[in-house]
């Protein structure tokens, strides 16, 4: 993982040598590390184009402090692949090969951060997937919620719950 | 780690909207703000249209109105032992039945009259609403109170 992000760096890194790019914007992650991407890569992600438009564009280095270098790529990479018009399902599928958990969970909580439809709306439906037929305990775990219903509001709702279906047999192992 | 509940309450809908029904019912038992949440009529509007919304018209969603009202105001199953309502036009003998709610405490018990998509969804998931719709008979239609039976997958009309 730790190859595929600094070859990631470098690749983005050479669009600073390209003369045309003199515009180009540079996002500070969480942990101070510089990626440098076109104008067009920062139209796709809302907050940092209306950071740019709130100054006027003279501020071209935006700090992004609740995204991590490791996440920042991931986020590069598919709105690279939203402006170029090549988000297919193809891509998309070996997008989210490469995502453990815990990586889906912090890549939608930056998009939200970042503002960024495509991938909320992408991410969205690949969390939904992901915990469809598991068992409430392992959705807990998933969301990073505690439980906290009395046993009497527990007992009540599994009343309640006896008129929706019946025979759900969910999973409760752990993928990842 | 990180909780998605401290997301934005637009945000997690975008997750809760792609889950189906039977996702939806196990998101309840997470916790006390999913269960309210996840109950809401946003939520559940599509999928009743999505799997009744070819045999239930406005007539319907007025007729369950009015059983949910009465519900709210407690004089729901009152009419007969096992809480069962009719709704009726008309005077006696010409009396004609609009719909009919099998066991309605599922309605009062459950509080689910505050939860009108989701109770509606479920009523018809599980017959317990008749609810009018024009039969065809070969040639002839004609209306009658209609209920699906989960078990055979089928709807019986009366």
């Amino acid at each position: 993982m730790a190859e595929e992000v600094s070859s990631q760096m470098n690749s983005l890194s050479i669009s600073e040598t390209n003369p045309s790019s003199s515009a180009t914007i540079s996002l500070v992650s969480g942990d101070d590390i510089v990626f440098k991407v076109e104008p067009t890569i920062a139209k796709e992600m809302e907050t940092v184009q209306s950071f740019i438009d709130e100054t006027d564009g003279k501020i071209t280095t935006i700090p992004l402090p609740n995204i991590s270098s490791h996440d920042l790529p991931y986020v590069i990479e598919y709105c690279e692949k939203s402006i170029a018009g090549k988000i297919t399902k193809e891509f998309e599928a070996e997008f989210v090969k490469k995502l453990n958990n815990e990586e889906v969970k912090e890549l939608f909580l930056a998009a939200n951060y970042l503002n960024i439809k495509k991938l909320l709306d992408f991410l969205s439906q690949v969390i939904a997937d992901r915990i469809a037929n598991k068992s409430v305990e392992y959705v807990r775990r998933y969301f990073g919620i505690e439980n906290d219903f009395t046993p009497e509001e527990e007992a009540k709702l599994r009343e309640e719950l006896a008129w929706t279906f019946t025979g759900v047999d969910p999973d409760d192992e752990d993928e990842n | 780690m990180s909780s998605l509940l401290d997301l934005p309450e637009v945000t997690l809908d975008l997750i809760l909207n792609q889950l189906s029904p039977k996702e939806l019912c196990r998101m309840l038992e997470v916790c006390v703000f999913l269960r309210d949440k996840c109950k809401s009529d946003d939520l559940w509007e599509k999928h009743l249209k999505n799997k009744w919304g070819r045999v239930i018209g406005e007539a319907v969603y007025k007729e369950w109105h009015l059983h949910v009202t009465k519900a709210k105001e407690g004089n729901h199953g009152t009419n007969n032992q096992n809480g069962s309502f009719g709704s009726f036009v008309g005077v006696w003998p010409n009396l004609y039945l609009c719909s009919y709610l099998q066991d309605s405490s599922l309605v009062i018990n459950n509080q689910w009259s505050n939860h009108f998509m989701m109770s509606l969804f479920f009523s018809l998931e599980r017959g317990r609403f008749w609810f009018p719709a024009q039969v065809y008979k070969g040639l002839v239609v004609h209306d009658a109170l209609v209920r699906y039976d989960y078990e055979s997958n089928t709807f019986q009309a009366r």
